[in-house]
């Protein structure tokens, strides 16, 4: 499905319209900061990587062709940039291993009035629990689960974006999902 | 009656993709195992769904715009020799191999062995180019998995391979008298972004000699 508001938009960036790439940037930070946070486990890491993935994108706004949903050209920067990363952390020490940290970052979430504090306490026990759960897969099926379930992707947009066919992707997707349930079992398995 | 287990097709399932959904919740019914673990996938999906992302944030966005005007196009006729004249001789090395590739791809049916026979001092080593992908790939593994750069150009997927050679030439024996040069695996990039269209061409199709899946795999 061709997602044309937004290719409106990098038609108008690609003639050197900063307003139109500006929209584009809003448009999909969130997505790109969220993904890169579950990549790499850190929201201030995540964050430059989101700033150096739309950097890149306005470098090569002439290459760019309207194909598909243009979120998942932006994704697939972001997920090489957070591979590498995440290939350069290992390299300097910060293995793959290492369980990723759940930063404080209420000061940018909003706080929802309708939650009870002792099931907010739950959901982020929880959401700790994902957190370093996920930071114990391979990127690679860390990745499709992010994709599929943070993002809410379709096999085809996630298979565009790790550049693998589907069924590499339902496989991981599979193995993923079963290596972060076993995960959370051994983690806190009354939690699931 | 006891049917076969399901637990290998709860991840399809979930996600509305299997192929027989109505057997697999007939056995979801009678097979507690199984109805567990779906249970189990079913909270894990929506735990996840429900993970706390960003707030939108207007000097995101400003950080960003910022740095792209800092962040000037690289400049072919003023950049980077200025700057770097190893970047200079480096790239030069890389032109003339991809100058190389070329004629042979016009001239004779493989590549490597014209490369070797008429220039075997800067001819690449198949074994060990090959050797460097198989490092970096597990089996079944994309070639896309190593490549050091976005992926807006896996749209165009001829370029993707031009792009991937920088960490397969970072790491061979041909590239290591010009890897102390480089600061940063980002120069490299950046030099082969600054090829031509012609010369990035030819890298990809020296790459496409060796990313094949036969030969990976």
């Amino acid at each position: 499905m061709v997602d044309a508001p937004d290719w409106e938009l990098v038609a108008k960036a690609q003639s050197g319209d900063m307003d139109a790439f500006a929209q584009l940037v809003s448009r999909h930070q969130k997505p790109v900061i969220h993904f890169c946070q579950r990549m790499v486990g850190s929201v201030h890491d995540a964050e430059d990587i989101a700033q150096e993935t739309f950097v890149r994108l306005h470098r090569h706004l002439h290459r760019l062709k309207e194909r598909a949903q243009f979120s998942t050209v932006v994704l697939g920067i972001a997920r090489n940039l957070a591979l590498n990363f995440l290939r350069d952390s290992k390299r300097r020490g910060r293995g793959r291993g290492e369980p990723l940290v759940r930063e404080d970052n209420s000061e940018r979430a909003i706080p929802d009035p309708s939650r009870r504090p002792d099931r907010e306490a739950r959901l982020r026990e929880i959401e700790d629990l994902i957190t370093v759960g996920l930071g114990r897969l391979s990127p690679e099926h860390r990745e499709v689960l992010v994709l599929r379930e943070v993002q809410g992707l379709d096999y085809s947009a996630i298979a565009r974006i790790v550049k693998v066919r589907q069924g590499t992707v339902k496989s991981r997707l599979a193995r993923a999902r079963e290596q972060l349930r076993q995960q959370l079992v051994e983690l806190g398995g009354e939690l699931l | 009656m006891k049917t076969k287990h399901v637990l290998d097709e709860l991840s399809l399932y979930i996600d509305g993709q299997a192929r027989d959904p109505d057997r697999i919740a007939r056995h979801l019914q009678q097979c507690p195992e199984c109805a567990q673990r779906h249970m189990d996938l079913l909270r894990l999906s929506a735990h996840l769904k429900g993970l706390q992302g960003p707030v939108g944030n207007p000097a995101f966005t400003e950080r960003v715009l910022a740095a792209v005007r800092r962040k000037p196009e690289p400049n072919w006729a003023r950049w980077p020799f200025q700057a770097a004249p190893w970047l200079a001789a480096a790239t030069i090395v890389l032109v003339i191999l991809a100058v190389a590739v070329v004629y042979e791809d016009n001239h004779a049916p493989g590549w490597a062995n014209g490369l070797q026979n008429e220039a075997p001092d800067r001819a690449l080593d198949e074994g060990a180019l090959l050797a460097t992908l198989e490092k970096q790939l597990e089996p079944g593994q994309d070639i896309a998995y190593v490549l050091p750069e976005p992926s807006m150009v896996v749209e165009e997927l001829d370029e993707v391979p031009a792009l991937a050679m920088v960490d397969v030439l970072a790491e061979t024996p041909w590239f290591a008298q010009w890897a102390g040069s480089f600061e940063a695996q980002e120069d490299l990039n950046t030099v082969i972004q600054s090829l031509t269209e012609a010369e990035s061409e030819a890298f990809s199709q020296v790459l496409q000699e060796y990313a094949n899946e036969e030969r990976i795999t």
